[in-house]
This record gives C-alpha cells, structure tokens and sequence, in this order.
C-alpha cells in the first residue's frame, strides 16, 4: 500500500542526501513537504537571534524554490506542531509522517510525541538518521556502549569503523511525478512568511545568505580553490581567514543545508586524488569529525547542555556579574582584540573558530570567570551555525570544564590578537573608531599616551572604554582558583582526559624530580600566555 | 561550647559501620566479648582511649574536627593534643574580594593561644590584598616559643607580601628565624626579603636548613645568597632569581663540607627589555659545581624578550630543565642543542615564525638524556618532526606539540604525521588539538 505522506522537515533543509524524504518518495503515492514553524517550540529550546532567522527564512525560500523546479512545494505551516499536525493528517488522510531522526533531547520529545500521536490518529512514523556521519549507535557500541571522551580515543573509534555512510542517491523530478505533489492552492497558502510577519528587522546585514543552492555552491568553490589547503591549516598566519569566509560551511551544516556525508566523501575522492593535502583534524574533515564528536557525547551524557548535573563537567563556582557578562556581549570589554570579534559575531554571524576561543577564554576561565553557560547563551543567540551539542561541547572545552585540561595555557587578549594579525586590520574593520591607532597600540590604546590618543581621535575612557581588567591580575587569581577546582575534583577532570604525553601536566603522585611539579604550575605564571 | 547527652551505644555483632575509618576500633570496643549488653553498656563514645580518637581525628578535616570537639570534653581534649597542631595552613584572604576560603579568626587565636609551640610545619597563604599579607605577618610575630621546621609564604594572585612594609616583614620573619632554630625548609618566593634577614636565618638554622626557595625576592643580593651557602652545608635545594647567581655562589655550594645539592632552580626574568645585561656564569663553576653534585638537577625558567638571550649557552652549561615562558630566539634553541649535554626536559611556550627543524635535530643528536618535550607557538615542518622524534626514539616518554605548529610539507601530511611519530615513540600519539567550529 502507498502511503499519503508528510514529510516533516526539522533540520536537513535540503535535497540532497536526504534519506528520510527519498524513503518518503519511494513509499507514497502523495506527499506533502512541510516545514512547521512552531515560533514558540523553538523560542524555548533554543536562543535565536534575527541573523539566524533571516538564515533560516532564506533556507525555507531555497527549499521551496529547489523542490518547486521538481514539480513540488514547501508547505511553510505556522502553529504549534502538535495541533498543525493534527489538522492536517486529518484534511489530508496522512498514513505516514517521515522526518529526519535528530538527538537533540528536545527533537527527540517531539519525535515522540509525534510517535503517540500517530498511534492515536493511525499513521506510521518513519525516522532515518542524515545529520551526522555516522549512525551514533554503532560509535557507542564499539566503545562499549559509553560515549569515547576523549577526541582521541574518538578518532581511534572511527578507524575501526571505517567510512561513514554513504550519501543516499538524489531525488528527481520523476520521483515527484510518481508521487503527487500537493495542490497549487496550498502553496499559496503556506508561502515561505517574511522576515516582517515574524517581527524581524526586514534585512540582515550578514554575508552568510542560507539555503542549500548557496551551500552548495560553497562547497564547490571550496573544492575547487587550489588554495584552500594552505589557508585552512595556517589560520594563525593568515589573518583574512579572520574575515566573513567566502567558502566556509558551518551555518550550512548546522541547518543540514549541506550533508555532512556528501561533503565527506567529495573530500575523500579528492584526497585519493591529491598529493599535497592535509588530513584530520586541522583540515575540513577534521571539522566534520570534531561535530561528530560532540554529537556522539552529548547523544550519551545527561544535562550536556548545563554544568549541574552534567557527569563530564567541573562543578565550578562561577561569578555571577550581569553587568561584566554585559559588557562582553556588547563589545565593551575595553580589549579590542575582544570587542572586534564580538562585534564581528553581532554584525554576521560567524567568527573564525580562533576567535571563539578567544572570546570564550576571555569570559570564562581567563578574565572574567562567569559561566560557559552564559556565553553559551550568547553564542546560540548570534552564531548562525549554533549547534545545541557543539556550541555546548566547545564551550566547556574552552573554559577548560572539560576535554580540555591545559588550563594554564591562558590566551592574552593583546597579544593573541597581535599575534594574529599584527598590522590590526581586522581590529579596524569592526572597531572603526580605533583605526587611527599605530599598529603598536591597535590592541591596547590606553598605552598610548594622551596626545597619541588624541592623535587617534580616541579617548580611552571617553570614545573606548578602558580595559575593564588587569589581565595578568585577573588570569593569575583565576589559574589559582582553576587549580583548586582540579585537584578537587580530580575524578571528573580524568574522565575526559587522555594519559597526557605534555611534560607540563604532571599528575599528582608521579615521580618528578623535588620541585619539578610546582615548576610546571609556576611555568603558567607568565607562560603560555597565547 | 555545645556538650552533647552521652549516647550509650550498644554494639550487636556486627562491627560499627561508622568506625570504619581505623581498623583498631574494633578490637578496643569488643575486647574479647561479643554481644554480652552488661560489658557494653558502659561503652561509649566519649569514653574512646584517647589514642584511638586521635587517630580518628588524623582522618579528619579542620572543620570537622572542630566540630567534633564540640562533642565532648574528652573529645575536646583529644582536639588539642599537640600531634594534631603540628601541621597548619594558615589562610588569609579578604572576603569581599576572594573567593579562597580564609581561617576563621578566632581559630587563628586559639591556634597562637594555645599551639603556638606545637607548630611545626606551618603556611600561610594569603590572596593579593596587602593586608592578608599583613595578618600573616602578625601571626608570625607571636610564634615566639615555636620550634618550625617547614615555613612557606604562598601568594595566590599577586605577590602582597611586597606590599608590607620591609620592616614589618623582616621583624616578623626574625621572630621565627631565631626561635626555631630548627628550620629545614622555607619557601618565602616574591616577598621582601632582605640580606639582614638572611644572616638571621643563617645564624640561627645553618645546621638544619635543606631547601629554601627565594625566586623573585628583589632586595636580596649576591651576597645575601653567598652567605647561605657558606654556612648552611645541609642545603639539598635551592630556588632563585639568575641575578643573584655567581661563580663564587657556584663554588661554595661545592665546597668539600657541602652536601649535595639536589635541585637548583634559577628564574631569569626581564621586566625591562632590552635594559637588562645579564652576567655570565664561568664554564668552571659549572664545572666544579657539577662535580661535586653529579646527580643535581639544574632547573631554568626564562621570561625573557627575544633580543636578552645573547648572554647564555654560549658554553657548556649543565642545565637539566628548560623552560621558555615568553619567546625565545632560533639562535638561542641553536645554542641549547650545542652545549646543553645534560638536557632532559625542554619546554619552548613561543618561538617565531621560522621553522626550527635545524635546532631540533640537532638537540635530538647531542642531547641524548633528553625525556620530554612540549612546543607551544613555534613552527615546525612534519619532516622536521619526524627526523627528531626518529632520532630521539622511545626516550622521549612526554612529548606534546600544538597541532598548529606543524607544516604540512611535500613529504608529510598530519594524518601521515601521526602514524608516524606513534610507531617511533611506540604508542599511540596524537598532537594537542584544538577543535574547529
């Protein structure tokens, strides 16, 4: 029997590789794309700022257009998800809903939920996986049903499992001959909504536009560009890698505009191919593995997203300081090298991986000491390729909670920056009112002196604020603090850690030399400051 | 102070739960008699031998041994006894502005009222406010009848012992100095101690006196530090600032009554680049010094510019441990694997953008004791990498580079990379790796 189906989308906004709509296609004799857009389901899952609505907006549009050049259309449905359904498997004689299976524990409520609903109201579900590389079961299972830790040990996982799965076949026009696509009328009525029916500022300013054509499109100027190599695995070196990428993929991965799996295995065949190339994890499939990765450990450990009640993470007394966590979201830090970056985030999106860690650091276990889970917040908020697992994940990597235990290796918010980028040109482009600074004050101008700064068009205190730390005082008070932390909680800090091979990380009770041990933490006094 | 009702405890067969923490509970409560109600009716825990609840104690953190000793006065009692006081942290911190936990005051002066002269092994940790710093000096001005071997002056954050006065902090150092007459080991880094001082430590304990740790004292001067290691012969370890280092410190720290030493630590620092000259140590106090002491590990921390290394390496030095805690020159790294026979454990934070293969090789050849090495913001290529790691083989049982360091080059990739370096170190190695997004 042919079924009469919804075909729900959630994330995989695409065409390509998408096995639960070709399983959809392949099983119907009526099919309904739909997207519902449940504003308030959402709003309370996650933090979703305008850039990442106009994003989702333009991948809605995309997807209509890709699926009206099939023969079909997007159905835009708004309303809370349980009652559109309702409605709709009733108007329309629904016998099967398809979705993608996702393993956020809030998609994974709803896929329930909607399972109840199909048992009350008699159709039948149907979830595959396609947001990641693999199917996250069989990583557990090889690891002996827990979750590998540590990156490592992942990547040792992989290698017994070989390659991912492949990417399913396309979907053709023919596919939408056989299997009637919905009336013209309903088109009409559940049109992609503007950016004004949702109460948005009507244009984003980012260069990020979504949709899987534009995804797409990235992805081959990103094959094809002979210098991508180079520029990927020397970010340090290149300072423009700093600027909104031309040919970078996050947003679209994290929408499933993109497969992971299609990106993959065009990356293998160019691998085979090539001779100059650099493989995991600096490289582009290292990004791929890197979201697996948190996407396999989060799928296994309860209360990832928090700090209470999360097994892997250091149960840290965090400052409670709105007005200091303010001041970061807003880029008034008095820290150029941190304001640019904020300020870039605002304005587009999308920050350089090298910046985050900046930006993280300097909130959480560097100056600042307030929670990652604030700055997750604000992430999820601005990022356009915020990821509930990976946004979590990097975070308690980057304020050393967990996976990360080189806590000592603090990042300088002068000094990283000028290492950079050390003419300052990335601080100029977003920090407009510091561009007449020379380049040996562009990252701290309260060095300069007064008639400099008046030389600049700048007053610190005035047009910039001043630096709102004493860097040094501030990392080396919250080194001490860190240090506690880990002795005290010596277990969980193991859990996520691989036996160290840094001769700067001694455990407690191995064989050093007399002093050697307080050497190691007294070399983070001054040292390792990035 | 709280006195609870005794509790009559009957004990069945089974051993307490609670006492599990001593083994020898059980065969002081039961005796030779099981569940016989009339022998242990007059069993209870207040009335414990005193060595047992001790021992008990000994498990026991301060607070909760405070709170135990609101129990009962034999409780109360066993809370004062001497061998629990002979070993105390002292923490001092502001409230306002810390988040260390700092020692209630009131148990600061019951511990000088009462255990002044129990205290042995004695720390004071104070947050960067002047005046924990302060409160620490006056607590060490009234232990007058103490007899302390181990004294230690952690700074937290900021070094706030420079904050007290000189006179403050030197009276307050001489009352111990010249009371214990028994100290081993002082740890007083980044406070304002001074030549006087040292004389007084010196007259007073040159007899006991094994390890001292004096990084970043600025008053203190060549000869301040000669007069140690003249008299105190005991001395196995030694920390301190390179600007007091000597050949006449060197030598006399080889002197035939001298021991010898087992740890010498030696912090370069420059706060002023390019304004500092630094001295040279002679090649023969090295010498001498490494041959009365063969087995001593030499220890330098460097916080130097780029352009203030010139004065070092320039001959054989003896040094064991490096580590670069700023950048350091290619020259410099070029110098280490020239004359640094005796390196084990090299540790670079950031270098340049200059691969330093060349340096590395040549350390792998002619530092052949070397066992563990990190590399932090440098630049090396994969080949260069693996050349080293193949040279230095199994021995180099830590090693940690920053995945960034590497350049990929015509004969390597990192995935290539990995594998290799795993097979010549024999185990499984990975660069540290930062995740992208």
């Amino acid at each position: 029997m042919l079924h009469r189906t919804i075909h729900l989308f959630r994330k995989g906004l695409r065409l390509h590789d998408n096995p639960a709509l070709l399983a959809a296609l392949e099983s119907s004799e009526a099919i309904y794309p739909v997207y519902i857009l449940d504003r308030k389901f959402m709003t309370s899952v996650m933090h979703i700022g305008a850039l990442r609505w106009h994003f989702l907006l333009q991948s809605l549009e995309d997807l209509q257009k890709n699926l009206s050049q099939l023969g079909s259309c997007l159905l835009v449905i708004q309303g809370e998800y349980e009652s559109v359904l309702r409605d709709h498997v009733q108007k329309w004689n629904i016998t099967q809903v398809t979705l993608d299976a996702e393993m956020e524990p809030f998609y994974k409520e709803m896929e329930a939920n909607i399972r109840r609903l199909g048992e009350e109201l008699g159709f039948e579900v149907l979830s595959l996986v396609g947001h990641s590389l693999y199917d996250t079961k069989r990583i557990l299972d090889l690891n002996g049903g827990t979750p590998p830790l540590t990156y490592k040990r992942f990547l040792h996982i992989l290698s017994l499992l070989g390659d991912p799965e492949v990417p399913v076949r396309n979907i053709t026009a023919e596919d939408f001959q056989r299997c009637r696509a919905p009336e013209l009328c309903l088109a009409e009525c559940y049109r992609v909504p503007l950016p004004v029916d949702l109460k948005i500022p009507p244009e984003s300013l980012s260069p990020w536009k979504g949709g899987e054509s534009k995804g797409l499109q990235r992805l081959e100027q990103h094959l094809t560009d002979q210098g991508w190599v180079a520029s990927f695995t020397k970010p340090r070196t290149i300072p423009n890698s700093l600027l909104p990428s031309t040919t970078g993929l996050s947003p679209y991965f994290s929408m499933g505009c993109l497969s992971v799996r299609t990106f993959f295995y065009r990356l293998s065949n160019i691998y085979a191919q090539a001779k100059h190339h650099s493989l995991p994890p600096v490289s582009l499939q290292g990004q791929l593995l890197w979201r697996e990765f948190f996407y396999t450990v989060a799928s296994a450990t309860p209360n990832f997203t928090k700090m209470a009640g999360n097994p892997i993470c250091l149960q840290i007394s965090w400052d409670e300081d709105a007005e200091r966590l303010h001041k970061w979201k807003t880029a008034q830090t008095g820290f150029p090298w941190i304001d640019a970056i904020m300020t870039q985030l605002h304005q587009e999106g999308w920050i350089h991986h090298l910046a985050r860690h900046a930006v993280a650091c300097f909130l959480t276990r560097g100056d600042l000491w307030i929670s990652w889970e604030e700055g997750m917040k604000v992430f999820e908020e601005l990022l356009l390729d915020a990821d509930y697992s990976i946004n979590a994940g990097n975070w308690m990597w980057l304020s050393a909670s967990a996976f990360f235990h080189q806590y000592t290796r603090i990042f300088c918010p002068v000094h990283f920056g000028r290492r950079t980028d050390p003419e300052g040109q990335y601080v100029r482009k977003y920090l407009p009112v510091l561009k007449n600074f020379p380049s040996k004050y562009i990252y701290e101008p309260w060095m300069a002196s007064e008639e400099e700064q008046k030389q600049a068009g700048c007053i610190i205190g005035r047009d910039y604020p001043f630096p709102m730390v004493n860097h040094k005082e501030a990392s080396d008070h919250n080194l001490q603090l860190m240090k506690q932390v880990r002795e005290e909680q010596y277990g969980t800090a193991q859990l996520t850690r691989d036996d160290t091979d840094d001769p700067m990380e001694m455990k407690p009770g191995c064989k050093a030399a007399p002093g050697l041990s307080d050497g190691c933490e007294r070399l983070a006094a001054g040292s390792w400051r990035c | 102070m709280m006195k609870r009702a005794r509790q009559k405890v009957v004990i069945e067969n089974e051993s307490p739960q609670t006492l599990q923490k001593s083994k020898n509970q059980k065969t002081c409560l039961h005796g030779s008699a099981f569940g016989e109600s009339d022998l242990h009716a007059s069993m209870d825990w207040g009335s414990l031998p005193h060595h047992v609840i001790l021992r008990i104690f000994q498990f026991l953190p301060l607070v909760d041994r405070a709170r135990a000793s609101s129990v009962c006065r034999r409780w109360n009692d066993v809370f004062h006894i001497p061998d629990l006081w002979r070993r105390f942290e002292f923490e001092l911190s502001q409230p306002a502005t810390s988040y260390l936990k700092s020692t209630h005051p009131d148990l600061i002066q019951q511990i000088i009222k009462r255990h002044a002269d129990h205290l042995q092994y004695v720390s004071f940790k104070v947050d960067s406010s002047t005046e924990s710093a302060e409160a620490a000096c006056d607590i060490l001005s009234q232990l007058v009848n103490c007899s302390i071997k181990t004294l230690g002056l952690i700074s937290t954050a900021k070094p706030s012992f420079m904050n007290v006065s000189k006179a403050h902090f030197a009276s307050a150092l001489t009352v111990v100095f010249v009371n214990s007459k028994s100290l081993s080991s002082v740890k007083i880094d980044d406070t304002p101690l001074d030549d006087p001082s040292l004389k007084v430590l010196v007259a007073n304990n040159s007899d006991t006196l094994k390890l001292l740790k004096m990084s970043s004292c600025p008053h203190v001067s060549p000869a301040g530090i000669l007069c140690v290691a003249d008299q105190c012969h005991g001395l196995k370890e030694l920390a301190l600032n390179y600007y007091i280092l000597s050949d006449e410190l060197l030598l006399a720290l080889s002197s035939e009554k001298h021991v010898d030493l087992e740890h010498l630590r030696i912090d370069v620092v420059s706060e002023n680049p390019g304004q500092v000259e630094f001295h040279t140590i002679k090649k023969q106090s090295w010498d001498a010094f490494v041959k009365h002491s063969p087995k001593v590990n030499i220890v330098m921390y460097f916080f130097l510019y780029e352009e203030e290394f010139d004065a070092f390496f320039r001959e054989e030095t003896p040094v064991t441990h490096l580590y670069f805690g700023r950048a350091v020159s290619k020259a410099m790294l070029g110098r280490i694997g020239m004359n640094c026979p005796r390196l084990i454990e090299l540790v670079v934070c950031a270098n340049g953008l200059q691969p330093l293969d060349d340096e590395l090789i040549r350390i792998a050849e002619r530092c052949k004791n070397l066992t563990a090495m990190g590399l932090g913001e440098c630049e090396v290529t994969c080949r260069g990498f693996i050349e080293f790691v193949k040279m230095c083989g199994g021995r180099l049982t830590q090693l940690s580079i920053m995945e960034e360091v590497l350049i990929p080059d015509n004969d390597y990739s990192l995935d290539r990379l990995h594998l290799e370096v795993s097979k010549h170190l024999g185990r499984m190695w990975f660069p540290d790796m930062m995740p992208t997004w």
